[in-house]
């Protein structure tokens, strides 16, 4: 008998295309999709509407939220890409800014959503059975689901548990007692990451590695008791990339576009990409980095650690994005660190891919890294990445000296410039031996899809399911 | 005659703890000389020794408000190589065992900031340019517009801002700058001290000063440039057509070669013989292999990251493969300091580290080395390379901010130069290049052309003080 498909509903602050300020916004865009093709799955997703979102949602319903004394009206809207329904909920005094986030009034504007995603449910005809939440702007919505819709299963996923946001007590008037109030953070705000962890029924990040990782004290950001008290309920799912998008023998960004079997046409990117930044073509290797301009990122430690090579060997172009001030700052290292090292600013897809395509190896020295996604489009093209090994980076990328036979990349020691100096010289001394080709294939090789981690979600879902029916 | 008043939170031999301290010492006194009536006015600290302390006389006191309070500010005068210093006498604020470092930094040079305008009158002289020093004295040319235009007296004063340290730019929130200037909000905007939302006093003197000047012209280009502006860039940028860079002099007394009586044997540029004396010397007295022709480097310097001290600890070893001798004289990070001692251990002979300050070592280091290493990151003026320039020790340095504008990297091709140095800052590339130094000198007469060359540099204060006499003369009315 043919049974019904699970019904779920992603919700997320952010979702790329639409909006996109990190991975989590990578991860609501392929994720979801990878879920329906697998058949077993109907899957609709809901984010705000920013201002930044290009595409014009239509309207669907519109009604009204209380907020403080007053009321807030909420229009719903919604728009299909690919066979996939996304909801909007739009709001002029939240939403309609230049950002995202980094607002003062971050924690009432997703309260507002979380309120306003409960309410939609009571307006339209789609009525999931799993609603899936995601970092700490969605961490209320589990809580409040609960008392309205107490058949609907949550899952809540950490991206990242160094953010958290904030709302008063007062709001959450009549959903908790006195013992919860506290153990969210009373007398101070009520915090949305611990709200998550606490009432949704199960509990997901990223990777293995950071599911570990996160429950330490010292890598917990204070989440560490709740984490305890879930313990049975939480599980790391490493994300994947979409291999169909991340393809270079199909990409239609990469001039020279290459598989495994013939991977030495990355040359002629290189090449390519050489030339557009004035960097000579030699037989050195070329170390790339796609970063925002964060401390967090390593980029500090790897201007250090380029100050104790020797800058005939090795070339470095790096990728940045970050804010006017630290744009600016970083487009001037040549002069300061070498003229081997070039930074570009414009950021755009086109352009990482290309990169991705001419690099030898792929730097991603960051201090933690939940899942990462930069080492697997890294790995998938043929660029072997340095990493230091935490959370997903240390899940993904195999260090030479670990294994020889299946490496695919080298581990930094500890996270410092003086051992990401240490890496890189391997790297750079390794580029010139024969081990490099059986590197770059055994990285090629492998497969970061969806798939494993749709399997995972799968199981996950099928057992939030069979408690519903 | 052109009346400056200088303005700062230190100067020698009163009061202290950098560079600015120098350059109020000698600086003033030097522009006297060269016909400018040039005063200075600084904070009356407890720690000013005795012996100047005694000299200080009182002239008279007022009231200063600092916020709703009435503060009792004495106005006291010495005169210290025929130039006037004035002090701004307050127990409270000033009378403590250090300059700076307390919880209410902001306050006690808010006091100061309003003192020095309101002690003008009492002064019985009335400068034609308000000279301020760094970020202590960054509110005055703010305050001079927003309080004090309208009164005859201050109706036509110009006002400079000379940075000597950018990192530090007295940011406090602004609720307290308002309290204490009395300012309205008119003023914390993003155009004016507001910054990354708190107020600067920086950010004021950047703003409202006449000129800005920093102490070379590289590093005067550098800080337009995000990487060395402190966030600042913009607003320098902005003011590009009123930025100066005035190279800092040094003490042609102090440090003089013919005559200082702190080396072993004095020495002149056309007879250097002497220089070679304070070499053998100074191995006898560190304990180092006594051998006259070896090729020592000297390093005088803070063991911090800014110094390049990250760059020497990269390459230690390979420097000391060469056949040299490396006497250090510093303190600093811990590591650093541990590394030279580590290395004396294992370079017996070759390797004198002296953790520590000691004026007369300074000396004797600088008359005895051959080279003197200064691989900075970043450096505003810099005095170690003037004075190993000043004693015929060649400098090699990063062609930063100061440095760059002082050593003249020997050109094989024409045969001039003054020193070594190079561009990026790359350990690899500082070894190549004291490996390149190393090669010259051995070479006696290479040696001695070099170091002709440095000693005939002139970075005297005179120099400097010709300079800033120029910058003061572009603030003359036109009718003049």
């Amino acid at each position: 008998m043919k049974r019904d498909k699970i019904k779920i509903l992603y919700v997320s602050a952010e979702i790329s295309p639409y909006a996109n300020a990190g991975g989590l916004g990578e991860v609501a865009r392929s994720f979801p999709k990878a879920l329906i093709e697998t058949g077993n799955y109907e899957v609709r997703r809901v984010m705000p509407l920013y201002q930044l979102v290009k595409s014009k949602p239509t309207y669907v319903t519109d009604f009204s939220i209380p907020v403080d004394e007053g009321f807030e009206t909420c229009v719903l809207k919604e728009d299909t890409d690919k066979g996939m329904t996304t909801y909007f909920i739009a709001n002029d005094k939240f939403y309609s800014r230049e950002n995202i986030y980094a607002y003062d009034d971050d924690g009432y504007r997703f309260f507002f959503f979380c309120k306003a995603v409960v309410e939609m449910l009571k307006h339209i005809s789609f009525q999931p059975d799993i609603v899936h939440t995601n970092d700490w702007h969605t961490g209320f919505l589990p809580l409040l689901l609960r008392k309205e819709f107490p058949n609907i299963k949550t899952v809540y996923t950490i991206h990242n548990i160094s953010y958290h946001g904030f709302i008063p007590a007062s709001y959450l008037k009549g959903y908790i007692n006195k013992k919860e109030k506290i153990m969210l953070g009373y007398p101070q705000g009520l915090n949305f990451m611990k709200a998550g962890i606490h009432f949704s029924d199960f509990v997901t990040t990223v990777s293995p590695g950071y599911a570990y990782e996160i429950q330490s004290q010292e890598n917990s950001y204070g989440m560490d008791t709740s984490l305890k008290r879930r313990k049975n309920n939480i599980i790391g799912i490493l994300n994947g990339i979409d291999n169909i998008i991340y393809n270079p023998s199909t990409d239609e960004h990469i001039p020279y576009p290459y598989d495994a079997d013939c991977y030495e046409r990355k040359k002629l990117n290189r090449t390519a990409l050489r030339e557009k930044y004035g960097l000579p073509d030699k037989e050195i290797p070329l170390l790339v980095m796609v970063t925002r301009f964060n401390y967090a990122k390593g980029i500090d430690i790897l201007l250090k650690a380029i100050s104790y090579m020797e800058l005939s060997t090795f070339q470095v172009l790096i990728l940045g994005s970050g804010n006017t001030h630290d744009q600016r700052k970083y487009s001037s290292v040549s002069a300061i660190y070498g003229d081997n090292v070039v930074v570009e600013v414009n950021y755009n897809e086109s352009l990482a891919r290309k990169i991705y395509a001419a690099a030898d190896i792929y730097l991603m020295p960051s201090l933690f890294e939940p899942c990462g996604l930069g080492q697997m489009y890294a790995l998938r093209y043929g660029a072997i990445p340095i990493v230091n090994p935490v959370g997903g980076l240390k899940d993904t990328v195999i260090d030479l000296e670990q294994d020889v036979l299946n490496a695919t990349g080298f581990y930094m020691e500890e996270w410092s410039e003086k051992a990401l100096a240490k890496a890189m010289k391997k790297a750079i001394a390794t580029y010139h031996t024969k081990e490099w080709d059986k590197l770059v294939l055994n990285g090629m090789r492998q497969k970061f899809t969806w798939e494993h981690s749709v399997q995972e979600y799968n199981k996950l879902y099928e057992t939030l399911y069979r408690a519903i029916v | 005659m052109l009346k400056i008043l200088m303005v700062a939170s230190e100067a020698a031999p009163f009061a202290k703890t950098g560079g600015l301290a120098d350059v109020l010492g000698s600086l003033p006194s030097e522009l006297t000389r060269q016909g400018v009536d040039v005063r200075v006015i600084m904070p009356k600290y407890g720690t000013i020794s005795s012996k100047l302390r005694e000299k200080i006389t009182h002239k008279c006191h007022i009231y200063v408000k600092v916020g709703w309070r009435n503060q009792y500010c004495g106005i006291e005068e010495t005169e210290y190589n025929g130039v006037i210093y004035y002090f701004i006498d307050n127990e409270f604020y000033f009378n403590r065992s250090d300059l700076y470092g307390y919880d209410d930094d902001g306050e006690r040079y808010a006091f100061f900031t309003k003192a020095v305008l309101d002690a003008i009158p009492y002064l019985e002289f009335c400068p034609d340019i308000l000279h301020c020093h760094d970020w202590q004295a960054g509110m005055i040319p703010v305050l001079l517009e927003a309080q004090y235009r309208n009164i005859d007296l201050y109706g036509n004063i110009k006002t400079i801002f000379t940075i000597h340290n950018l990192r530090y730019q007295g940011i406090y929130s602004i609720e307290q700058m308002k309290e204490w200037f009395s300012i309205s909000d008119e003023y914390i905007t993003a155009d004016k001290l507001e910054f990354y939302q708190n107020a600067s006093f920086m950010k004021g003197a950047l703003t409202y000063s006449n000129l800005i000047s920093t102490v070379s012209n590289t590093y005067a280009k550098e800080i337009k440039n995000p990487f060395y502006g402190e966030k600042m860039d913009g607003l320098l940028n902005a003011r590009s057509k009123e930025l100066w860079g005035i190279i800092n002099g040094i003490d042609y007394e102090e440090f003089n070669p013919e005559i200082d009586s702190l080396i072993y044997q004095t020495y002149k540029k056309s007879n250097m013989k002497g220089k070679n004396e304070n070499k053998v010397a100074i191995q006898q007295e560190l304990g180092l292999t006594i051998d006259e022709n070896i090729p020592m480097i000297g390093l005088i310097s803070r063991l911090v990251d800014q110094k390049g001290l990250d760059l020497i600890e990269c390459v230690l070893d390979e420097i000391l493969a060469e056949d040299v001798q490396f006497v250090v004289l510093g303190t600093g990070d811990v590591k650093y300091e541990r590394m030279f001692h580590d290395a004396m251990q294992r370079f017996p002979g070759r390797v004198s580290a002296n953790l520590r300050f000691d004026n007369t070592l300074a000396h004797k280091i600088y008359a005895a080395a051959d080279l003197f290493l200064m691989p900075s990151l970043f450096e505003p003026c810099g005095l170690g390379q003037l004075i190993s320039l000043r004693y015929g020790t060649i400098p090699i340095v990063r062609e930063t901010g100061g440095l760059k504008d002082t050593v003249i990297s020997y050109d094989e091709s024409t045969g001039e130069g003054n020193g070594f140095s190079f561009t990026h800052y790359n350990a690899h590339d500082m070894l190549y290049t004291i490996r390149r130094a190393v090669g010259y000198i051995r070479k006696k007469s290479l040696r001695n052309k070099i170091r002709k060359a440095a000693m005939s540099c002139d970075y005297s204060w005179y120099s400097s003080a010709v300079k800033y006499k120029e910058m003061y003369d572009t603030l003359k009315p036109s009718s003049d």
